[in-house]
């Protein structure tokens, strides 16, 4: 009887863990941030007007710089550039983003928390959808 | 979404659970029941679909048809053997069944939820597999010069591939397309759990185990983030549920084809698949002395599933993938260093003990209670001397020395090394760990 007891208790406490963990998944999920709040969700969007005009030109795969007024400074890359970085790296695919470089046919400018008082003389402006991001054209190599 | 896309994407995870379906029937022929071919036929399906889209691009439609045709009128033919076999079954359902029911569809309802708010998934679901989905999908034809310029191109295909195809089938991308995928193989790994064990043991047990796993929210947080984690260990947990099934039912050979099929899946997902690859083929092989012929009839047959994922697999390491960063720049000396380096394998054995009690991201720890039932029921000795769990056990003793192994020879650094991967490797082995103890569990 008492060997009973345990065994229905031990299961009805399994039961009851189960679903107070359920119950933490599901606090964690109400808890998510909207849809839009979504980094890669908000890069994406950001990146949309910039993709047609690439596709407009005929620029489809191959290499895309990538800097910001940090770098264009010559200062090291911040850790909050990094992880944009890195989602837009994802974003442009296949397109391959290369940080730090102006050799290549184009180059995207990620001025979303500051804007250069101007740009070097072998970047030129191609598009500026007014987002923060603005796709470049490398005149000569640097 | 607009209702075609979604018709499109339910037409390709339709198509895929089938040839999973149809595949899994005529392989097992009377192995399984049928309920269990249906939980089997997501992951399988995915498994095959996978491969179809990697080896045959442009004719992807017309090789997935033509499989489907043809593996529908094999099953018409085949199909009255398992039927027989499910109606003799016992099919009395206990009350916690409908506790499992009921946490599994309110864990999908969240998770649908989750993959709403964050389409795009966790940070290696996007920046690893989605990142090589899209190479496959966006660059065409030349996506294998470009793969290459992704953080881990050394990483199989098997989820990226499958995500691919689901784009195929919409015409466009759909940022859900992964998360739904992954939430449907994690789901089918719940199932399999619980049809490997009602089979074994027809007890209440065989749901109460599987709702520990519905209630792991990290195994259901990774699925939604779309890592490959959990596809990995649905393939681990496949592959030992059919080797157990296949000892306990008088040694049916044929459902150890569709165990090395699984087994050839994991190492198609992860590259940790090759370390369970090699890590069954011992433990199949194990018995050779005793009985030689029935061993090699036995790993015979599981080559024989095998043989396409790992062919495929290795196509793709020599061809496209560069080395895994394990092996780069790595000298004998550093490495023997390291394996001498006693310190080293404190650190990894107090990080297991650590992590141990978190990697699931519970609120409370079901290891106590689930000891606690052990004790209430007793074990059930002759299920202990059984040769399926024997080898099953074995293939996660090895799996977890492997992991251990891997940690003391990192190039990485152990700490962040530990840190950033040890409690998905933990989710990897946990619904087979799960299986485990509810197949030795007294009634």
């Amino acid at each position: 009887m008492f060997i009973r007891i345990v065994k229905y208790a031990t299961r009805v406490g399994l039961i009851a863990i189960a679903f107070w963990n359920i119950q933490a998944y599901t606090r964690t999920v109400l808890t998510l941030p909207e849809r839009e709040v979504n980094a890669t969700v908000y890069w994406e969007k950001a990146w949309d007007p910039i993709h047609l005009e690439l596709d407009r030109i005929g620029y489809r795969i191959g290499d895309l710089g990538y800097i910001t007024s940090r770098s264009l400074r010559g200062e090291p890359m911040s850790e909050a550039e990094d992880i944009r970085r890195a989602a837009l790296y994802f974003v442009v695919i296949p397109l391959n983003l290369l940080p730090n470089r102006m050799d290549t046919p184009f180059v995207l400018a990620d001025f979303s928390k500051e804007k250069p008082p101007q740009l070097p003389p072998y970047l030129v402006q191609v598009y500026d959808p007014g987002n923060g991001l603005v796709l470049l054209r490398s005149i000569v190599k640097p | 979404m607009t209702e075609t896309t979604l018709f499109f994407l339910g037409a390709a995870f339709l198509i895929m659970i089938l040839v999973g379906y149809f595949s899994t029937v005529l392989i097992c022929s009377d192995g399984l029941s049928n309920t269990m071919a249906w939980t089997m036929a997501p992951a399988v399906g995915m498994g095959l679909c996978s491969i179809i889209f990697f080896i045959a691009r442009r004719p992807m439609f017309t090789v997935e048809f033509l499989l489907l045709i043809v593996t529908f009128g094999l099953w018409l033919r085949y199909r009255r053997k398992t039927m027989a076999q499910i109606m003799s079954a016992e099919n009395r359902i206990p009350l916690v069944a409908v506790w499992m029911v009921a946490a599994l569809a309110w864990v999908t309802l969240a998770s649908v939820i989750w993959i709403q708010r964050a389409p795009y998934g966790g940070w290696d679901g996007w920046a690893i597999w989605g990142s090589h989905a899209r190479y496959l999908y966006r660059a065409g034809p030349v996506w294998q010069q470009h793969i290459r310029n992704t953080a881990h191109p050394d990483y199989p295909l098997l989820l990226p591939a499958a995500t691919a195809r689901l784009w195929r089938y919409t015409g466009k991308e759909v940022p859900e397309a992964p998360g739904v995928q992954a939430l449907l193989i994690a789901i089918s790994g719940v199932l399999v759990l619980t049809t490997t064990l009602w089979e074994l043991r027809s007890r209440a047990v065989s749901f109460l185990i599987p709702l520990l796993l519905i209630a792991t929210p990290s195994y259901m947080s990774l699925a939604v983030w779309q890592y490959a984690d959990v596809p990995f260990s649905v393939y681990i947990l496949s592959t030992i549920g059919l080797i157990c099934i296949s000892w306990e039912r008088d040694d049916n050979s044929r459902l150890l084809t569709l165990a090395g099929f699984t087994a050839g899946c994991a190492a198609w997902t992860k590259n940790e698949g090759l370390l369970f690859v090699l890590s069954t083929v011992v433990m199949i092989l194990l018995p050779v002395f005793r009985h030689p012929a029935k061993t090699m009839h036995r790993a015979a047959m599981f080559l024989l599933g095998l043989f396409l994922p790992l062919a495929v697999t290795s196509y793709y390491k020599w061809t496209v993938a560069s080395t895994t960063d394990i092996f780069i720049n790595r000298t004998y000396n550093e490495v023997l260093m390291k394996i001498l380096d006693i310190n080293r394998y404190f650190t990894i054995a107090m990080a297991s003990l650590r992590t141990a009690g978190s990697f699931g991201g519970w609120a409370i720890h079901p290891v106590i209670p689930l000891v606690l039932l052990l004790m209430a029921t007793g074990v059930n000795k002759s299920s202990l001397r059984k040769g399926g769990w024997l080898s099953a056990t074995g293939v996660f003793v090895l799996m977890a020395v492997g992991y251990f192994a891997l940690y003391i020879i990192t190039s990485a650094r152990l700490e962040v090394h530990l840190t950033t991967s040890l409690d998905r490797l933990m989710i990897h082995l946990w619904p087979t760990a799960l299986l485990l103890v509810g197949l030795v569990l007294k009634d």
